[in-house]
């Protein structure tokens, strides 16, 4: 009988500069990461998760976003102002962001805990896209009323490649 | 026991023929452009994903601020081919014989609210064998707005894409 049971290989930190990333109010501009290419690996699925920080200045309650954007083409071409670099972004309007990427996930913190570490769930790229994209890169918004934390190192976000194995 | 890996694939993304330069403004969202039909009959891909940009006039005078823009996805519903309500599959001029037909005989894949300002709307990448729930043998894309003015003049503005996705086992 033939086995088909996932493989995983090792998982890998995102390269996104997220130290001292600022509050967005209006939600239109953070941080975008390099972008991971699945061309050569061709991975069936990423698992995408990590830890927030916030800052030591919080005005209110507020939250991380992380999203998730996909090359159109295989250039490959990004939408609106991604660039597929580790760098700010600052997208066209709000509208424009929710409309061209997937939400991953909304991490809501509280202003009365400021520099507390907060978790992102792994969730699947897969699942976000409905596919698997060939280039993809997350994009990080500060939401929490405060710049995030200055803490080296205490802002990572990992993708966790997947795939299956058949044995015959 | 030998072990083999199942891993996804990508063949090389294509544009879609599909001329947006100048589309006219339909207030109804009846008419629009279809492109010309991609077939997957010889290559058998399992998945396709669409995505691209579409541009609203980017001059004067300014589009509709709340002015929609839809990409609709058309398939085959035999392997003739025969397409839905007046789909050709060839890179033309549409209207469809009303709006409530090509909502029920198509699949939405994205739609776009306006402002007037001047900027392109990007379609982030779409499964099409999530939109229809298995991969069309024959299929493409229609785009209609009502954004009050033609979209772009310039085909620069524009670019739908389509990328084939396939499994390897090795």
């Amino acid at each position: 009988m033939d086995t088909v049971k996932l493989a995983l290989p090792a998982s890998i930190t995102v390269t996104i500069t997220l130290t001292s990333l600022a509050n967005s109010a209006t939600g239109v501009a953070g941080r975008e990461s390099n972008a991971i290419s699945n061309a050569s690996d061709l991975y069936w699925d990423y698992v995408v998760g990590g830890k927030l920080r916030t800052g030591n200045v919080l005005t209110g309650n507020g939250f991380f976003e992380i999203w998730a954007h996909a090359a159109v083409s295989d250039a490959p071409l990004y939408v609106d102002t991604l660039t597929g670099s580790d760098a700010n972004v600052t997208f066209t309007s709000r509208a424009m962001l929710t409309n061209c990427m997937r939400q991953l996930a909304q991490v809501d913190t509280i202003s009365s805990a400021v520099g507390r570490v907060y978790w992102m769930p792994p969730v699947s790229i897969r699942e976000a896209f409905g596919f698997m994209p060939r280039n993809f890169g997350l994009v990080v918004i500060n939401r929490t009323t405060g710049a995030a934390s200055g803490v080296a190192g205490s802002n990572e976000l990992y993708a966790w490649g997947r795939y299956w194995t058949e044995e015959r | 026991m030998p072990s083999s890996s199942i891993k996804s694939a990508y063949a090389a993304s294509v544009a879609f023929t599909i001329t947006l330069a100048n589309l006219a403004s339909s207030s109804t969202l009846v008419a629009g452009r279809e492109s010309t039909a991609v077939s997957n009959a010889s290559d058998l891909y399992l998945d396709f994903f669409v995505g691209g940009k579409i541009s609203p006039t980017l001059g004067s005078p300014s589009p509709t601020s709340g002015g929609l823009i839809d990409l609709w996805a058309y398939a085959s519903i035999n392997d003739t081919p025969l397409y839905p309500d007046t789909v050709t599959g060839s890179d033309a001029a549409i209207t469809f014989t009303s709006r409530e037909i090509l909502i029920s005989s198509m699949r939405r894949l994205w739609t776009a609210a306006i402002t007037a300002a001047a900027v392109s709307y990007w379609i982030p990448p779409i499964s099409l064998r999530e939109t229809f729930g298995f991969c069309p043998r024959n299929f493409g894309v229609v785009v209609v707005h009502s954004t009050g003015q033609p979209l772009s003049s310039s085909s620069g503005d524009h670019a739908l894409y389509y990328t084939p996705m396939y499994n390897t086992v090795g």
